[in-house]
């Protein structure tokens, strides 16, 4: 039974006339249900598999691989720890430890008041702001404890 | 440009090795003796470098090279156990082993375990890693078949790709990412594969295990024996694992022509029924009413005594029903004491065939190997549910498809393959023979019909590009299988399939189970005024009959019409049965002969290619039961026959002097199609009620697979698949009982909702022996319209109507 609205249902049907794989219009589309219903649930991934005439374990594996999509519910914003190569030697294992203090939980989940996913992520491309974190779209680094209180504070009023 | 030469010579380990150009360094050292060691290649698929194993030193190359990828070039120098080769085996392994949890006392691939070995052999035997291991709650059951130890898995790919590029299922994934990557289904849901047990033998670790096998046995302690599936037809090769008596497991046994080394899950998980329990062991002879068990002899002297009372009476009063079941030689004795002694000539192996169906009116089975089948182009499946059907046909499919080919199905419902289908013709239940008819024509030049194709449900531009491409195709292949064989336009299917055979197709009839194609070639086939198996029944019930006598099947549940099976239960004095279990038909029968199973006997089988294969006994079987060829040659010698024969090597030489060209290895082929098939261009009348279709599934509840628990479980209760927009207008939900009638006959199903089946159709699964369709089947009535409503369960014990669990 579908569960996205026509409109992006023809709009994931759309994607894959610009591309030369099919597959690779399952990111895009990907990104069209979450923004959607906020998140992946399970007969939602099933539905763009359907749509693109794709395996949906494959859809599910891709979706389980970025951090960018949820297979529940996210908090209210999402904040992703960079801990590649850069950050990591400048530091952001200290910050790690910062953000699990602060936000009373470990990566990977949400906090208790629902107001932030935390997770800690791959390489972000803003190695000269290392060691960096985003939260939703927006990057910022090279960060202190102090800074990232800053940041929390601000988003938590949003 | 001159042309490159065919092949190049290079050094591997200081030996010069010359092999064809384009292959890689790994294949070279393997052609000349040279070990490298491996995990995520494997031969079948194209090579990935993922596991990092396979290093070798390449001169002028800066790093070592992974040489499963690297494509060998003319001179180069490749060492494969020099210091720095070894070092890095052996770090890799380390690495591997890092995360492994060194569980070999309690895993099942313990001694037969890649990485075990490989560790003996390139390992450093000791470890540097003194951290804790990862540890995961183990283990994560994947459905009825399939177990998983996370923590053991290398990630070597092998089993996702097997789904990719293999089975086409995409059953397995890789979830998460790096570190923290796993192996699973989405959600660990079941795993919804028919061809998983191939990835338990290709993991190259314990991560991937058999519910079946589980903690069963050691490979040393099992004695491998030769053997042949029984199921579909197709005759996969097997090893059967025998231990204490027991089969322990069922592997796939490598015939590259043929199976390669693969099997289907039913071939490898649908075995436990050998060893049920409730196995006949004694004879059982109808006395006052009741079935009691009695000796061999005086169940013997009894049938034996009233088939010679019917010959007296005139030849001609005893039919056979049956064949399938047995081995080359027992039906080969079948019918010389049936046509020699009894004097009958009503013997027939296709007892599920309607009267006159187009099913009893040509020879079964392929028209070339299914070797062939990937260098085929085009590939029409009419009728054929093929991974329902002849699962391991389709791997040869896929591999076609990957080559290029494309793939058109004329069937009343999709079929799960859909995506690798180019063309789907859905059409109308009864509407394949107009269809198929349509684009033979076309294909010789007429201009199809689309206001009729388009009556008969499908999309005359689908129609256009099929025949556009047949006209082209190399090597164009179609399948026909029993829905369309046996549906009512199975003729005018036939008659357009001799007119594309004209036209360049190869036709091949899919239809036959187990032996059914070796039971064909020994005669167990309607003689000169013979009756065929539908017509018997049909005297039978007239009183034409004196004796029916029923080997391995069972027509009480396999008949398309269960009335008139009745009936001629009803009005035939002696109904013998072997089999291995109290079926429905034993259940009403006079005498039930307990008999042997494939596992349990020797001698040779066809498979649907006409391939003849020799099967070794593996295990004695139950105390008491008798091969089918042996109760045979008792009932001869009861009948004053002096026949003598030393083994199945002396009948099987009988067999050969009668059957030309039957030889073990070599290939009884079916001729092309040859008949004058009456046509009918007329469409079935429309429905405004629902249409039954019925269909094989290759996990079903039968005598078998009911007592084969994976199995079971794997097929799920008996369903009746409903379109959601007409399970809403009936108020029926998902999983819900659901009545299904036609007239006073009425079956109670679990509701299956799903778009597999389209709207105004349902579809029941054949198969299911406690809940048999062919109650609602009529012969009369090719086309069914039911009734379907929701009840609930309380309600659902009625008299007519069976509870589905
Ligand atoms: S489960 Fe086995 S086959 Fe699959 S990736 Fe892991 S080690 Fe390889
Ligand atoms: S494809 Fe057929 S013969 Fe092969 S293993 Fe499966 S059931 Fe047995
Ligand atoms: S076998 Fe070559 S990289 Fe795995």
């Amino acid at each position: 039974m579908p569960v996205l609205r026509d409109e992006a249902r023809d709009e994931i049907r759309r994607l894959p006339d610009h591309y030369e794989h099919r597959q690779s219009a399952l990111i895009p589309a990907l990104f069209v249900a979450q923004r959607e219903i906020g998140w992946l649930p399970p007969d939602t991934l099933r539905e763009v598999a359907d749509l693109l005439d794709l395996p949906s374990s494959e859809v599910t594996s891709v979706a389980s691989f970025y951090r960018f999509f949820f297979l529940e519910p996210p908090g209210r914003h999402l904040v992703l720890l960079c801990t590649n190569l850069a950050c990591a030697l400048n530091g952001a294992e200290h910050i790690r430890h910062h953000l699990e203090a602060r936000l009373e939980i470990p990566p990977g989940q949400i906090t208790a008041d629902g107001i932030f996913t935390f997770r800690e992520s791959e390489c972000l491309a803003a190695c000269y702001l290392a060691p960096m974190m985003m939260v939703d779209c927006d990057r910022f680094g090279p960060l202190t404890p102090k800074s990232v209180d800053e940041i929390l504070e601000r988003y938590r009023a949003r | 440009m001159a042309e490159p030469p065919a092949t190049v010579t290079l050094t591997i380990d200081g030996r010069a090795v010359t092999v064809a150009r384009g292959t890689t360094v790994w294949h070279a050292a393997e052609q000349a003796g040279i070990d490298i060691p491996i995990f995520c290649y494997l031969d079948r698929m194209p090579p990935l470098g993922a596991c990092r194993q396979c290093f070798v030193r390449v001169e002028k190359m800066a790093r070592l090279q992974t040489s499963c990828t690297l494509v060998a070039e003319e001179g180069m120098v490749v060492s494969a156990s020099t210091p720095d080769v070894r070092g890095a085996q052996e770090r890799n392994l380390e690495f591997l082993l890092i995360n492994h949890p060194l569980d070999c006392p309690i895993c099942d691939k313990g001694g037969e375990c890649p990485l075990q070995d490989q560790t003996f052999a390139y390992g450093s035997g000791r470890s540097r890693f003194v951290e804790l291991k990862r540890d995961f709650a183990k283990p994560v059951s994947l459905g009825s078949v399939l177990v998983l130890d996370r923590e053991r898995c290398i990630l070597c790919w092998r089993c996702v790709r097997f789904g990719e590029i293999v089975a086409g299922d995409d059953a397995l994934k890789g979830f998460e990412r790096g570190f923290q990557t796993e192996i699973n289904t989405p959600f660990t849901q079941p795993v919804r594969s028919k061809f998983i047990g191939n990835t338990i033998s290709i993991c190259p670790v314990g991560a991937l295990t058999s519910r079946t096998y589980r903690f069963q046995a050691r490979p040393w302690d099992n004695d491998a024996v030769p053997s042949v599936c029984n199921h579909c037809g197709l005759g996969c090769t097997v090893w059967l694992d025998v231990r204490d008596q027991t089969v322990a497991r069922v592997r796939p046994r490598e015939t590259p022509d043929l199976n390669d080394i693969w099997l289907c899950d039913l071939g490898q998980f649908g075995f436990e029924w050998l060893h049920a329990k409730d196995r006949l062991t004694r004879p059982l002879v109808r006395k006052n009413g009741q079935l009691v068990e009695t000796t061999w002899d005086e169940a013997l002297d009894l049938v034996a005594a009233r088939l010679a009372e019917s010959r007296q009476r005139g030849a001609g009063r005893v039919g056979v029903l049956g064949g399938a079941r047995l081995t080359n030689e027992d039906n080969f004795l079948l019918r010389r004491v049936f046509r020699e002694i009894v004097g009958t000539p009503h013997l027939d192996h296709r007892l599920d065939a309607r009267p006159g169906s187009a099913s009893l009116q040509v020879a079964w089975g392929l028209r070339g190997p299914l070797a062939a089948i990937p260098e085929s182009s085009l590939l029409l499946l009419v009728g054929c549910d093929i991974t329902e059907e002849y699962p391991i046909a389709w791997l040869r499919m896929k591999q076609a498809v990957d080559h290029g080919a494309q793939l058109y199905a004329i069937h009343p419902k999709p079929l799960e393959i859909h995506r690798f289908i180019t063309g789907r013709l859905i059409h109308s239940p009864g509407a394949e023979g107009v269809v198929l008819a349509q684009i033979a024509n076309a294909v010789r030049g007429q201009k199809p019909d689309a206001k009729v194709l388009q009556e008969a449900g499908v999309d005359p531009a689908v129609v256009a590009g099929l025949v556009a491409r047949l006209r082209a195709a190399a090597r164009p292949m179609v399948f026909i299988g029993k829905n369309a064989l046996e549906g009512p336009a199975g003729t005018t299917v036939l008659h357009a399939a001799q007119r594309l055979q004209a036209a360049g197709c190869m036709i091949h009839i899919m239809r036959g189970k187990g032996n059914a194609v070796g039971a064909a070639l020994m005669g167990v086939l309607p003689g000169p005024g013979g009756w065929t198996a539908p017509e018997m029944i049909q005297q039978a019930a007239r009183g034409a009959l004196d004796v029916l006598y029923v080997l391995g099947g069972d027509p009480a549940t396999e008949v398309g019409d269960a009335h008139a099976w009745a009936a001629a239960r009803e009005h035939t004095p002696l109904v013998v049965v072997h089999d291995l279990f109290l079926t429905a038909t034993g259940r009403d029968a006079d005498v039930v002969l307990p008999a042997l199973t494939y596992a349990e006997k020797h001698g040779t089988v066809c498979n649907l290619e006409g391939r003849v294969q020799q099967i070794e006994a593996a295990v004695r079987g139950p105390a008491g039961a008798r091969g089918d060829g042996a109760i045979l040659l008792e009932l001869a010698a009861r009948l004053g026959a002096e026949w003598s024969y030393g083994g199945w090597e002396e009948i099987f030489a009988d067999a050969r002097a009668a059957v030309p060209g039957l030889e073990i290895g070599a290939f009884r082929t079916p001729p092309p199609l040859q008949g004058d098939w009456p046509a009918n261009g007329a469409l079935p009348a429309r429905s405004a009620d629902l249409v039954l279709i019925t269909g094989e599934v290759l996990f079903d509840r039968g005598s078998m697979t009911a007592r084969s628990p994976a199995i079971a479980d794997l097929a799920g209760p008996p369903s009746v698949w409903v379109h959601p927009a007409d399970a809403a207008s009936r108020g029926l939900v998902d999983g819900a009982l659901a009545q299904l009638s036609v007239g006073a006959a009425g079956l109670v199903l679990r509701a299956r909702l799903t778009e597999e089946v389209p709207p105004g159709r349902v579809y029941v699964p054949r198969g299911y022996d406690a809940v048999p369709v062919n109650r609602l089947l009529s012969w009369d009535q090719p086309l069914v319209t039911v009734s379907l409503r929701a009840i609930d369960a309380a309600a659902a014990a009625g008299p007519g109507s069976e509870v589905a669990p």
